[in-house]
C-alpha cells in the first residue's frame, strides 16, 4: 500500500482541492505584495518546515535556525513570482528547505570545527580596526576576482548595483533560479576563501582543528 | 485543511523518524504532512519524545 492509497482511505480527497485553492490564493496574494498573506504563509509552513528540518538533521537548534532561512527564501521567491504553478506551493517550500539544509551540510563539511576562545584574550579591536578592515577589503576583492566571470558579474550586480535576481537573469539571459543559486554559491565561495586566507595568514590564532 | 485520520503517519512515521523510508516515500510523506495537521501533530509528538 502506498501513500496515495492511504490518503484515499484517510478521506483526504475532499479537502485536497480546498488546500490547492488556499495555496493558490496565498501565492497570488504574496506576489501582489500582501503582507498579511506572508504572515499567513509563515503561520502555515513554519511548523512543518521545522519538523522536516528536524527529521532530516536530528538537530533541534539547527532546525530552529534554518527554518527562518527557509521562510525568508520562500517569501522572497514568492514575492518575485518564481512559483509558476501555485498549486505546487508545498513541494516548492519542501524543495527550498531541502536545498538550504543540503547547502548547510555542504558548507559545514568544508569548515573545520570551531574552538571556543578563552575569556582573557586582549581587546585589540580599536588599535587594529582600520588596518584589519583594509586587509579584509583587499582579501574580499581578491576572492571576488577569482570567481567564475558569470558568478562575478552576478555578485557585482547584486552587491554594487543592488539588482534583483530577476533583473540580473534578464541581463545575463539566465533563469532567475540559476542566478539565485549562482549568487549563493559565489557568496559562499568568497566566504570560504576569506576564511581560509585568514586561517593561513594568522597561524598564531586559535583556529580550527587545533588541539590543546 | 484536511480530514485525514492520521493513517499515513501511523504507517510511515516511525520509519520517517528513523530515516529508513525510500527517497520517494520520504518525499511523499513530507508532501502529505505539510498539508495535513493530523499527521504533522503526530510527527511533532514523536520528535518531542
Amino acid at each position: 500500500m502506498n501513500l496515495g492509497d492511504l490518503e484515499e482511505t484517510g478521506g483526504r480527497d475532499s479537502s485536497t482541492q480546498e488546500t490547492a485553492q488556499e495555496n493558490e490564493r496565498l501565492v497570488r496574494a504574496i506576489a501582489a505584495g500582501d503582507r498579511e498573506a506572508e504572515r499567513a504563509f509563515v503561520t502555515r509552513y513554519m511548523r512543518p518546515v521545522r519538523a522536516m528540518l528536524l527529521a532530516r538533521s536530528r538537530n533541534p537548534d539547527l532546525a530552529a535556525d534554518l527554518r527562518q532561512d527557509v521562510m525568508i527564501e520562500a517569501i522572497c521567491a514568492l514575492r518575485r513570482g518564481q512559483l509558476r504553478e501555485p498549486a505546487k506551493l508545498t513541494p516548492f517550500v519542501i524543495a527550498i528547505a531541502r536545498n538550504i539544509l543540503n547547502s548547510h551540510f555542504r558548507t559545514t563539511s568544508r569548515q573545520p570545527e570551531s574552538v571556543e576562545l578563552p575569556a582573557d584574550l586582549p581587546d585589540l579591536s580599536c588599535a587594529a580596526e582600520n588596518a584589519e578592515e583594509q586587509e579584509r577589503e583587499a582579501q574580499a576583492l581578491q576572492a571576488i576576482s577569482s570567481l567564475d566571470p558569470t558568478d562575478r558579474a552576478i555578485l557585482q550586480m547584486t552587491l554594487v548595483e543592488g539588482l534583483k535576481p530577476g533583473v540580473i537573469a534578464t541581463r545575463l539571459k539566465l533563469n532567475p533560479d540559476v542566478v539565485r543559486q549562482r549568487k549563493l554559491r559565489a557568496i559562499r565561495r568568497v566566504t570560504d576563501l576569506l576564511r581560509s586566507q585568514s586561517q593561513t595568514e594568522k597561524p598564531g590564532h586559535i583556529n580550527s582543528g587545533s588541539t590543546t | 485543511m484536511t480530514n485525514c485520520t492520521g493513517t499515513p503517519a501511523e504507517q510511515f512515521l516511525e520509519r520517517y523518524i528513523q530515516g529508513t523510508l525510500s527517497p520517494m516515500e520520504q518525499q511523499e510523506f513530507e508532501e502529505h504532512y505539510f498539508d495535513c495537521p493530523a499527521c504533522l501533530a503526530q510527527l511533532e509528538v514523536l520528535q518531542a519524545v
